[in-house]
């Protein structure tokens, strides 16, 4: 199993370090610096999104009219 | 091969057809040139996963045959043309570059793609490298022409390294994060990312549903329109003889240049040989504006995030019900699906929400400014060693994954059309390329403004394309200037 510890110190969010689903599908070993960059990679990826405004965001496209219309 | 055959590997696809038509060659002796080409330099680019010889030339008779008896299906009429090997092709296995489908049986029906290719009387030569399943920007074990020391990029690889060793006048590939573009920078031809939507996907194995886009990499802007026009022509309409518009005075011209995040972290070469390319556009007349995309790290993360957890859902099965299978998996790809399954749903759901944000401040920008299109850096760093994948001289720590898809994942969350070209090379004569980003659905406009840049830089009056290295001088081409 992947470790916090394994993953640095730099802070990432704590979902990315619940990885004993990934240990299981990647060689731990040997990808762990690998894995150490996707973390900051995901992390840095969710910050950048959070800068979004999505107060007035139209949900994802395909949940929008294609959807309701049969229903209307 | 004589080297009169290999000059006209180098002509454009107008000037292949124009001796096809007044018979100054058949579309088998085309066709076996590019074989023989294939032949020539595949020892050293490796750029083919198959090779269809019989098929090819089977194409090739039925093409000539058709000429001469008064059927002309257009412009790509008898051009061997190479298709990546993530699309279906009738009578070839789609292997997506991969060992976990070694055992593929061989594709019943063409990709969509490919289906409007062929009607338009393409002759398609085989399957080109792809990255695994087109996730990377390596295309092992494909190299490049311009130095075969180094990659080609990817994921279309293949495809942009047999266009540039001459191999074939045009290649297919994909582009979900910038596999078009990436590859037609660094081999130094053109590449278009077309608008989301605007060609089918239909029997081309997924990246990420949501982002995947389908289009062509040729040698010229002009080839690449010929590719692209027979794409959009629907097999019921019949044949269709395209002509762009060329009549474009720079004046009409006006781009955008976004700071900074599009022209910060870029190798000094790069950098030089972009600026130097933006003097020439000015000296021309080219209207060029300065601006901001505030947005655009958050467009790249909001592509990164539904790239990454989309293409964890298309292996999902495999990665979880199929281990024997999975393991055949390389390395990269394996992690990439474990990241992708650890990014929340929410996060998820976020990013597609922001996608519709991303494309109103895109669309907000074109229309304040009043520009045609973008201009940005397709790369920030020219082609890199094999043998040693680092990014260097960025002044940021990055994977090659992250360094090659930064300038080009923007534009996959906006979903605009995208052409990547060539501007001219560095100092070690490697290609550096720049991407034009449009209107959606504008296609048009952006071969118009590229054809017209392609001229002020005269990049392939410079030589394309040609191997430098004297040791590969038997297979070089005298001459590649359209």
């Amino acid at each position: 199993m992947i470790r916090n510890a394994d993953l640095g110190s730099e802070p990432v969010p704590d979902w990315t370090l619940n990885m004993p689903e990934m240990a299981r599908l990647v060689d731990p070993a040997s990808d762990v610096v690998e894995l150490r960059r996707y973390a900051r990679e995901i992390a840095a990826a969710q910050q950048e999104l959070n800068g979004i405004d999505l107060d007035d965001a139209a949900p994802p496209a395909s949940f929008s009219a294609e959807w309701r219309e049969p229903l209307r | 091969m004589t080297s009169e055959a290999r000059s006209r590997l180098g002509l454009s696809i107008r000037e292949i057809g124009a001796g096809l038509r007044d018979r100054s060659w058949s579309a088998m002796e085309l066709t076996r040139w590019s074989l023989e080409r294939i032949d020539a330099t595949e020892p050293v680019i490796h750029a083919w996963a198959m090779v269809d010889t019989e098929g090819a030339m089977a194409a090739a008779e039925i093409a000539q045959k058709e000429l001469e008896s008064g059927i002309d299906r257009g412009t790509l009429h008898g051009i061997p043309l190479g298709i990546k090997d993530i699309f279906d092709v009738a009578g070839m296995p789609t292997r997506c570059g991969s060992r976990a489908r070694d055992d593929a049986l061989p594709a019943s029906l063409d990709a969509a793609t490919v289906h409007r290719l062929r009607h338009g009387g393409a002759v398609v030569l085989g399957k080109t490298v792809t990255q695994e399943f087109a996730a990377g920007t390596i295309s092992p074990p494909a190299r490049n022409p311009w130095d075969p020391e180094r990659i080609p990029g990817g994921s279309s690889g293949g495809s942009a390294a047999a266009v540039a060793a001459g191999a074939c006048f045009g290649a297919m590939g994909s582009d979900t994060g910038g596999s078009i573009r990436i590859p037609a920078a660094a081999c130094g031809v053109t590449g278009l990312k077309p608008s989301f939507g605007a060609l089918e996907t239909s029997s081309v194995f997924p990246l990420s549903w949501s982002l995947d886009t389908v289009g062509p990499l040729a040698r010229t802007v002009d080839d690449t329109w010929l590719m692209w026009t027979a794409l959009r022509t629907d097999p019921a309409a019949g044949a269709t003889q395209p002509s762009l518009n060329k009549d474009v005075g720079a004046a009409t011209i006006r781009i955008g240049v976004p700071h900074p995040f599009f022209f910060e972290s870029l190798q000094p070469n790069v950098r030089s040989v972009i600026e130097e390319s933006l003097e020439t556009l000015k000296a021309e007349g080219v209207s060029v504006v300065d601006m901001g995309w505030p947005e655009a790290a958050a467009s790249r993360a909001c592509a990164f995030i539904i790239n990454r957890v989309e293409t964890a859902a298309v292996h999902e099965r495999v990665a979880v019900e199929d281990s024997e299978r999975f393991a055949r998996y390389g390395p990269d790809l394996r992690l990439r699906i474990a990241a992708g399954r650890a990014i929340p749903g929410t996060l998820y759901l976020q990013a597609m929400r922001a996608r519709g944000v991303l494309r109103d401040s895109m669309a907000l920008l074109f229309a304040d400014l009043k520009i045609d299109a973008l201009l940005v850096p397709s790369l920030p760093t020219t082609a890199l060693e094999a043998e040693n994948l680092v990014i260097t001289n960025t002044g940021l720590d990055e994977s090659v994954g992250a360094a090659w898809t930064r300038l080009t994942m923007p534009f996959n969350a906006t979903g605009q059309p995208v052409l990547s070209l060539p501007c001219g090379r560095d100092s070690l004569g490697l290609p550096v390329g720049v991407q034009l980003a449009g209107r959606p659905g504008d296609e048009q406009r952006l071969f118009q403004i590229g054809e017209f840049f392609e001229k002020a830089w005269s990049f392939h009056r410079m030589g394309l394309p040609l191997f430098h290295a004297p040791e590969y001088g038997d297979i070089a081409l005298a001459t590649g200037a359209p």
